[in-house]
């Protein structure tokens, strides 16, 4: 640092000194600090992207849903009682009170922006709330006048003759009407009203719900899966709360937003007459359930296990062959213009855009190969309904992906294992096999599973080369085997935030944490696989 | 087991190994020029000279390792007991089982001490009792006493010195005539340099050894023949200057080259 003086030598004056070896010191070292930060600024950025990137994901998949259902349970049993039926919509329903002195019809005051000639308005509920009830009443039916809202309680709780009601009124049979309006206004207020829920509903009640509410189609569809008369009561009310209850979501809210904003929330879902209840998109049921047309029923299931297989077969096919060819090149091929140029070409291959592996893979594979790729050759389908869309064209695609990346890995892994210890097992009279089984290759295991690993786990997020070859977008039904038509995990996240409904982006959001946790796992699997390797060599 | 090494005396006139007019290029470099010597069996015969005398390569040549590097060519003949070893139906693989060879860093197996002996022998089929030959190979070289106890350990575990005996073992556990030894005490501190070459002179007794070394009081000391190389500047090419036993190259040279080395003139 320039504090030791210096001792009069020969050729002294050619270094700095004193002052001068001072500020030449700290130069260098400024230099260096400079360098040091710039490469910590560099890591705490990457940090930083990655942690983006998990809170995205993370506040996507967790938070507040707005649930509405489209009818309530209180409503589905009023609607299934003898003497009241239900209209889609309101002319219907005036046109079937018409002429019958007896009849009232409840619908939400929206629904009536002036009474009909005949017809006298009676407010059922909350007048001042934007949404209310209103009940029509025949003119000509003095006697039901003065009905409210406690007196329609009354009726729907007991009574099927009005006379039931008040001892001077007539002896008729009451004949209740309810428009079920969108908003749900009649849906909340029967909420609201002390009524029979599901519970009470039995086997048989519970069919008939179904029958009234769902369209024929569906209904033969399950009934196709399993006779509806043989269901189960669990099974049946699962059906009537996924598609007579039918909750929507109204709005998703992220977790950041469910945490800080929890009141506004509530609000809201009070003015539209909604429950807010905390989700989780990421629940057991997603990872078994397969896709659907509707978010909160959708899972990933066909994905997951179109993954898996895709990512197997890629597996089986590359793995050995890049390792083979990393051995060949490196121990065995001679170093000529011809080894050179066969390298060469591998570093390239391991830099050409996935897009053209698709279209590579869609000529070889789906194309010229359809026979065995669409299993016809093996007798699974006709040849004339063949197609090599399959998870054998797939996997042998991605294979052919991260082929390069594996042998080039692999390579240098062999290339890190010193000659010493080459010359060591040929200096005893080894052949070059025995060399490279019993000496190179479990030295260079680590590097080359490291590589394999890397690479695997780019084929597990690769997207467009599968787009080419023709993975289905919308598939429902599990791949079984290598000639199966599929969808990957990659591909359904992407489908799946392009929806324009905003849980679909929720849902995508947990298939995401799904992939990653898949990737993690491969990962730490090879980790582990590593270090035994490791520990194995001494 | 017991290696007749009549035949070596008798075939090569009591010469291990015969080099003759022995050239080697790697590629456009020519490394070793014209050399004819022979290696008397039983006896240690050490090569000396400067750095770049090609006198490590020269050894490579006589087992055969040349051969695993791409760009590398020999010319002439290096005959053992009777057959020349660069001739067309000769086996690289049972060339190194006769001649092994010891290098300059301690490189044993990433394995056990165990197995580092016994892998050799395994791989050439050796047939006999696995645990006495790696005990007598271990004995041989004074190792036994020091590693007995922890045979499964790593090799590597072992200090160079021992590590270089380790590997000196496994050279001749798979029943060698001839060991080549490249700079063996480079990298080991004086005592186990010491250790070495007292090794290499109880050695002598069963094998014929070449041995290379920068160290011309190991070479006085240990060896019966010397022969000193030396490199033509204008190529960088390495000869045979003089080859003959160790008192005569040391005390009174034919060549004024090789004086001139010996007494620290040159080199």
């Amino acid at each position: 640092m320039g504090v030791f003086t210096e001792k009069a030598a020969v050729g002294a004056g050619d270094w700095p000194q004193g002052a001068e070896e001072t500020s030449q010191t700290r130069r260098r070292r400024v230099r260096g600090r400079v360098w040091r930060g710039l490469i910590r600024v560099s890591t705490v950025f990457g940090l930083l992207v990655l942690t983006t990137l998990l809170y995205n994901v993370v506040n996507s998949t967790w938070g507040y849903v707005v649930v509405r259902d489209q009818l309530s349970e209180q409503l589905i049993v009023l609607l299934e009682r003898s003497h009241i039926t239900h209209a889609e919509r309101r002319v219907d329903a005036l046109k079937m009170v018409d002429g019958n002195p007896h009849a009232v019809v409840v619908m939400s005051s929206q629904l009536v922006p002036a009474v009909p000639d005949g017809f006298r308005g009676v407010p059922i509920g909350d007048q001042h709330a934007a949404l209310a009830l209103i009940a029509l009443v025949p003119e000509e039916n003095r006697f039901l006048l003065g009905l409210d809202e406690t007196l329609l309680r009354q009726l729907l709780r007991e009574g099927s003759r009005w006379s039931d009601l008040a001892p001077n009124w007539p002896t008729e049979s009451i004949s209740l009407m309810f428009v079920v309006d969108e908003d749900g206004v009649l849906s909340r207020w029967a909420a609201r009203q002390d009524l029979p829920n599901l519970d009470n509903l039995g086997t048989n009640a519970m069919l008939a719900v179904l029958e009234t509410h769902l369209s024929a189609g569906l209904l033969r569809r399950y009934d196709r899966e399993e006779p509806m008369a043989d269901r189960s009561r669990a099974n049946l009310l699962a059906l009537v709360q996924e598609r007579v209850k039918e909750p929507e979501v109204l709005a998703t809210f992220t977790l950041r937003d469910s945490l800080v904003r929890q009141g506004e929330i509530q609000a809201f879902a009070e003015s539209e007459g909604a429950i807010a209840e905390f989700r989780s998109w990421l629940t057991p049921g997603f990872l078994v359930r397969p896709q659907s047309a509707n978010a909160a029923r959708s899972g990933i299931r066909t994905a997951l296990l179109g993954s898996l297989w895709v990512i197997a077969i890629t597996i089986i096919f590359s793995v050995p062959l890049g390792i083979g060819a990393a051995i060949y090149l490196e121990e065995f091929s001679s170093r000529n213009w011809f080894g050179r140029v066969i390298e060469t070409n591998i570093n390239n291959l391991a830099g050409v855009p996935s897009i053209i592996y698709g279209m590579l893979g869609l000529v070889i594979f789906v194309r010229a190969l359809t026979q065995i790729t669409s299993g016809s050759l093996f007798g699974t389908v006709s040849a004339d309904e063949a197609s090599g869309r399959t998870i054998l064209s797939a996997g042998l695609t991605l294979g052919l992906l991260i082929l390069p990346v594996i042998i080039i890995n692999g390579q240098e892994a062999i290339r890190a294992v010193p000659d010493s210890l080459r010359e060591a097992a040929y200096g005893v009279g080894s052949t070059r096999w025995q060399c490279v089984r019993w000496h190179v290759l479990p030295m260079a295991v680590p590097g080359i599973l490291t590589g394999a690993i890397l690479a695997v786990s780019r084929a597990l997020g690769e997207t467009a080369p599968l787009v080419v070859i023709g993975a289905a977008t919308f598939i429902s039904v599990d791949p079984t085997n290598l000639f199966a038509k599929f969808t990957v995990l990659p591909i359904q996240i992407y489908q799946w935030t392009s929806r324009p409904q905003a849980e679909f982006r929720n849902i995508a959001a947990a298939a995401i944490l799904v992939l990653l946790v898949l990737l993690l796992f491969i990962n730490a699997t090879a980790v582990l696989l590593r270090n035994r390797a490791e520990s194995q060599r001494m | 087991m017991a290696v007749s090494n009549v035949d070596g005396t008798t075939e090569g006139g009591g010469y291990a190994l015969t080099a003759s007019n022995l050239q080697v290029w790697y590629g456009g470099f020519h490394a070793v020029s014209d050399v004819s010597m022979e290696v008397p069996t039983h006896r240690i015969t050490a090569m000396i000279g400067p750095s770049g005398c090609g006198k490590s390569t020269l050894l490579r040549t006589f087992n055969r390792m040349n051969d695993l590097v791409d760009v590398a060519r020999v010319e002439g003949s290096v005959h053992y007991r009777g057959v020349d070893i660069y001739g067309p139906d000769v086996d690289p693989v049972e060339v190194r089982r006769r001649i092994g060879m010891v290098f300059q860093k301690p490189n044993p197996f990433p394995k056990s001490i165990f197995e580092n002996v016994a892998w050799g022998a395994r791989i050439h089929g050796f047939k006999g009792d696995m645990e006495q030959l790696v005990e007598d190979c271990l004995r041989r070289v004074v190792l036994w006493d020091e590693v007995k106890d922890k045979l499964n350990q790593s090799g590597l575990s072992l200090s160079g010195g021992q590590q270089q005996r380790l590997c000196i073992a496994r050279a001749i556990a798979v029943q060698p005539d001839i060991v080549l030894m490249d700079e063996p005490c480079s990298a080991l501190d004086p005592i186990a340099t010491l250790h070495i070459e007292e090794l290499m002179r109880d050695l002598a007794a069963q094998y014929t050894i070449v041995v290379v070394t920068h160290n011309m009081q190991q070479a006085a000391r240990v060896s019966d023949y010397t022969a000193f190389f030396s490199v033509i500047p204008e190529t960088r090419t390495g000869e045979l200057v003089e080859v003959g036993p160790t008192d005569m190259i040391f005390d009174s040279p034919d060549n004024p080259r090789t004086n001139d080395y010996i007494t620290g003139r040159f080199g």
